[in-house]
């Protein structure tokens, strides 16, 4: 469903290669998590996918179309949120639909039920700066699903959370993408939060930018995080990826 | 007011609105008491006051001359100051273009420029006008462009990531993010749109409150100088309350 191909990023003409030539896919309903150190190109990547940043070389194809620009196919979930300061939190989960031309009482009634889906029933009238960073990202995350897009693009949407706050929404997620059917392409640089939600890994290095490896994730979804976390597969993947991102940094 | 030490004792436990009353009755008192025993010095508040309601018609005619022209004026700021500046952060060619003269008006005393606005239309009401719109129109100019450009980016690219168009960025992300700048600039503009005026009135003579003023004091009415004196700031504080009022309506979602 999504499909990128051979994909190249430079800032500039002469500048540095940020992304070398990347490959990968995403099927439908598929979890997959983009894993690497911070500066290794995953969140252009992601920007690249959503249209929001031009790629210099390759192209990222969507349902068998080639996808330069923003569009209805596609939502974004961001570190810091980025909620409007002046919506409420009804009217900047609506902000997609309106923006979209979907009618008021109609992108209103879906915010409502996309609010709803995210225990935020009772702060519809807030302002973001009357919730807390959780209850934000969950604006964020019911912002992007009200859509009701193909493809979510989420950039370490739970960096700027604390850790609990942070393994609460990772289940939330999971339980969304499960009965939702999303398809996320999911950027983090937390092993185990990419374990935990994901069914495919695909491990990113610096220097330029480039894919190293994929791991498939060999746990059913839907799935609960203790139980993942209990098994030996969980510990030895973990490991895995990590003694993988280690020697990516000592090769700087 | 807040910050001040914690003091102790019977001082402290005074409520604030009290002092203030009380400040205010202390310094009335003693201005009347001074005022009448060296009257050619200086006038005194019962006869302010006396002065104040026998001119009456005078000084409401000459407030509403005045008023006009700042309401036309600061009219004239707020909307070409809030399109000067939204251009100047948006569109790189008229900030270039407009850059130059806005620093050179802005650091030119505008009070220069009366000698050469009446030479080009007259003492009239356009004057008045035109100087209230020199003095008033700057602040909007900068504070609105300041505001613009410090909308957040990534709000920018939220939006567009939801596939909003340039005209939708504009309605939905720049202009509500500029709200608060914007009356940063209207409560300094309405200021200085009252104080252009006044000022030309004072050098042009002609009419409204600042050529009342002028009139009360060649004759040496310091008695009638106070009053409209005194309305003009409580009118300016009107204006900037009923500002942060609006502000509050229009953007709910500060504090």
């Amino acid at each position: 469903m999504l499909s990128i191909r051979s994909v190249d990023k430079r800032f500039s003409l002469d500048g540095p290669l940020v992304l070398d030539r990347i490959n990968m896919e995403v099927r439908n309903g598929e979890f997959v998590s983009l894993l690497g150190p911070s500066g290794c190109g995953k969140t252009t990547l992601l920007k690249i996918v959503a249209g929001l940043l031009p790629a210099t070389g390759g192209e990222v194809y969507l349902e068998g179309k080639e996808s330069t620009e923003p569009s209805r196919e596609k939502a974004m979930v961001f570190q810091h949120f980025n909620l409007l300061p002046w919506r409420t939190a009804i009217n900047n989960v609506a902000y997609g639909l309106e923006v979209q031309g979907v009618a008021k009482a109609e992108r209103l009634e879906t915010a409502a039920r996309f609010l709803k889906l995210l225990d935020l029933e009772g702060y519809e009238d807030h302002y973001p700066s009357q919730i807390s960073g959780g209850m934000k990202q969950r604006v964020g995350l019911a912002r992007a699903l009200a859509t009701e897009p193909r493809l979510m693009l989420m950039d370490e949407p739970f960096g700027a959370l604390d850790a609990l706050t942070r393994e609460y929404l990772q289940d939330e997620l999971a339980r969304i993408a499960a009965s939702q059917d999303l398809t996320v392409l999911f950027v983090t640089h937390s092993i185990d939060e990419a374990i935990y939600l994901s069914d495919r890994i695909v491990v990113m290095g610096n220097n330029p930018g480039r894919i190293l490896v994929e791991y498939p994730v060999p746990f059913e979804r839907p799935r609960t995080s203790t139980v993942v976390r209990a098994d030996p597969r969980f510990a030895e993947l973990r490991n895995q990826v990590w003694v993988l991102l280690e020697e990516e940094k000592s090769k700087r | 007011m807040t910050n001040l030490a914690p003091e102790s004792g019977l001082l402290a436990r005074v409520p604030p609105r009290l002092v203030r009353i009380a400040s205010v009755v202390v310094v009335v008192l003693a201005w009347e008491i001074a005022g009448r025993a060296a009257p050619r010095w200086a006038s005194y508040p019962t006869e302010v006051a006396a002065a104040f309601m026998d001119n009456l018609d005078r000084i409401i005619d000459a407030f509403i001359e005045t008023f006009k022209a700042v309401g036309v004026g600061y009219a004239i700021s707020v909307a070409g100051g809030v399109l000067i500046g939204f251009g100047m952060a948006r569109i790189r060619v008229v900030k270039v273009a407009l850059d130059p003269y806005v620093a050179v008006l802005y650091s030119t005393p505008r009070i220069t420029l009366i000698p050469l606005a009446i030479l080009l239309i007259g003492i009239g009401f356009n004057l008045r006008v035109l100087m209230s719109v020199l003095a008033s129109i700057f602040p909007m100019i900068i504070n609105t462009y300041a505001a613009v450009d410090s909308v957040s980016a990534e709000l920018e690219e939220t939006a567009r990531s939801f596939t909003a168009s340039r005209w939708s960025i504009t309605r939905t992300v720049l202009i509500p993010g500029a709200i608060p700048g914007i009356f940063v600039g209207m409560r300094v503009g309405i200021i200085r749109a009252l104080v252009g005026v006044i000022v030309a009135e004072m050098t042009a003579g002609a009419a409204g409150v600042g050529a009342l003023l002028l009139v009360f004091g060649r004759f040496f009415q310091s008695e009638k100088l106070f009053g409209p004196v005194l309305l003009l700031g409580f009118m300016s504080i009107l204006m900037t309350r009923g500002l942060s009022l609006l502000e509050r309506k229009l953007a709910p979602w500060q504090d």
